[in-house]
Order: structure tokens, then sequence, then C-alpha cells
């Protein structure tokens, strides 16, 4: 688990940079698979994040709770997911200090979500594509055969290639992104390892 | 007057901020500032096209998109695609082609956008499209 930064754009469009669609987020990832070779780990990945709306300041004046009646009439959330096949490589295998660096590739989808609870109008917009590169190292400390753990630095570059919004439960588009763009997210994480 | 001073400074930000606050509440009360587009469609003899006028509401967040196609009559169509930033209007079946699209900014639109069209179907009926910011509470959203 960790925290990721966006950077990059969106998409082409004018002023549609990342963390103004969204802000930094709290990521959860599991990863499963085995070892091909004592310093070659393969497997899949799966996680989840949570975050908030971005830096542009129409939206994020929306989302302020900012009158007094203890509940925020605009709702507003960000959820990712993600999903893919990863393969690590550790150069110190057998040692309790292992340095290891990884290539991952898979899906990725941002679900943003406006809810206007005064007009009764909910709007969500998903952007989805493939992260065609998941680049990170850390560094394993393992005290017993059974658990590692360690921090981690990755950065995952991806673009969104597909796109759509609903109304209210109604869909009012759903198509591909005409101006794609490269975006990334830089991760900075802690890493439980279970039989390194 | 040092007890004055004490008094007014204090005054002054607990102004502002239940300025700001009462700012931030109208947004919280009412609901979100839609930015809306109105399409009224009459024929040359004023009478009004069922199905209309329509109520367009912009969608808020970046990346969203409300595509929509509204039916005229006799083979015309107006074909309306919006984001946050803008949004495009084509009309297909129309004789005059694409002279009488129109891309319209949320700049346009929150200033008082207002705008009529001549429009002709391809069997040769004329129709007047309003084109408008904000809409009525009558209007088919």
């Amino acid at each position: 688990m960790g925290l990721a930064l966006p950077v990059g754009l969106a998409s082409g469009a004018r002023g549609d940079a990342l963390n103004e669609r969204y802000a930094s987020q709290f990521v959860f990832e599991t990863e499963l698979g085995a070892k091909a070779t004592d310093a070659l780990f393969v497997g899949g990945y799966f996680g989840f994040g949570l975050g908030a709306e971005g830096r542009d300041e129409r939206i994020e004046s929306f989302c302020d709770d900012n009158n007094s009646d203890g509940e925020n009439d605009i709702e507003c959330s960000v959820v990712s997911l993600r999903l893919g096949v990863t393969a690590r490589w550790s150069f110190s295998p057998g040692e309790s200090i292992n340095p290891w660096l990884a290539y991952g590739i898979g899906f990725e989808s941002q679900s943003q979500s406006i809810n206007d609870r005064v007009a009764r109008r909910r709007e969500t917009t998903i952007a989805s594509g493939l992260e065609f590169a998941r680049l990170s190292g850390g560094l394993d400390w393992r005290p017993g055969k059974t658990f590692g753990m360690g921090p981690l630095l990755e950065a995952s570059f991806g673009s969104f290639t597909k796109t759509s919004t609903e109304v209210n439960g109604e869909a009012t588009f759903e198509g591909d992104v005409e101006d794609s763009a490269v975006h990334t997210w830089v991760t900075l994480a802690l890493r439980g390892v279970f039989f390194p | 007057v040092s007890r004055r001073r004490r008094s007014y400074s204090f005054r002054l930000p607990l102004l502002v901020a239940v300025l700001a606050a009462s700012a931030g509440c109208m947004v919280e009360d009412q609901g979100l500032p839609y930015d809306r587009l109105r399409i009224a469609v009459s024929r040359s003899d004023s009478t009004s096209v069922a199905g209309f006028p329509r109520c367009l509401t912009l969608p808020v967040l970046n990346g969203s998109v409300v595509e929509e196609r509204y039916s005229i009559e006799g083979g015309l169509e107006v074909e309306v695609f919006a984001t946050n930033g803008f949004v495009g209007l084509s009309f297909s079946g129309a004789s005059q082609g694409a002279s009488v699209n129109r891309t319209i900014s949320v700049e346009r639109l929150r200033a008082g956008y207002a705008e009529s069209l001549e429009v002709t179907n391809p069997s040769g009926t004329a129709f007047t499209i309003g084109l408008g910011s904000g809409c009525s509470d009558g209007d088919i959203r």
C-alpha cells in the first residue's frame, strides 16, 4: 500500500492534466505468482485506489463541504482499479536484504463521480486504458523465511483510450478518447511479501 | 480606543469568513451552477415542433461527455456533443450542410448566448432553430 501521485496528461484536450482531474490516491495492491527461478518472480496483480477530485478550481470548489449543516450536499469521489501481469528480478534472492526491479503491464480504470444531492444529479465518468510500463524498484528486508517487507518506488506509464459517462445511471457517452496522451502515476509504497 | 481597534480587527475577518461561507452555502444549498443550452424549434408558420424545446445540461467533470441526437422532422436531426468546455451542434439532413453547425464555448453560454438559425430539411420544409443560454421550467430535459 502507498501513495500515488498523478503526473502528465489525462488527454490531449486543453488543460486536461491528470492532476486537474484526480488528486493523489491511496493505493492498495496485491500480487500472486510464483518464482520461475530463484531470482525471477512472475505473477499477476490486482489493485484499487481511493482519491479525490484534482486541482481544477471549479470542481474543487464544488466538492468542498462549505456550509455548516454537517453533511456535504455535493459529494465527490475517485476510485481506481488496476489489473495485470508483472515480473520481478531479485538481485540477492537468498539474502536478508534483497534489492529488486520489476516490470508490469496491465489495465487501468479511473472512475470519478460528482453527486449533487440538491439537484438529484449524479455524474460519473470512467477513463480506462493500458498501463504499458509499470517500472518499479525496491529493497526487501527479510528477517525470516516466511515474511519480508520494504519500500518501493514505482512509475507507471499509461494512456486512457476509452471513456464513458453516466448521468443518473443512464449512459450519455461511451467511446474512444479522441486525443489520448501519456500519463504517469508515481507511487511510493510499503510492500510486504510472504515466502520471499 | 485600544479596545475599539481590537474589536474592529476581530469583526473584519469574521465578516469575511461569514461572506465566504455564504458564497459556499449557495452552491451547497442550491445545487451546482450547471451550464445549459436551450434548443427550440419552430416551423415557418411559428408552430412549434413536438419534442422541443430541449434543455441540454452540460457535464461538470473533466472528461465527461454528453452526446444526444434529437429528431426534428422529415429526416432532419440535430446531434449534440457536449463536454464541460463546449457544446457542438451539427444538423444531419440539413440542406445548408455544415454551414449551420455550431460550436459554443461555456464562456459564451455563461455570457448569455442567443442565436437563431434557419435550417431546411431534405423535403424543403424550413425550421427556425433557437439556441440560447439557460432553460425554462417547461423545457424537456
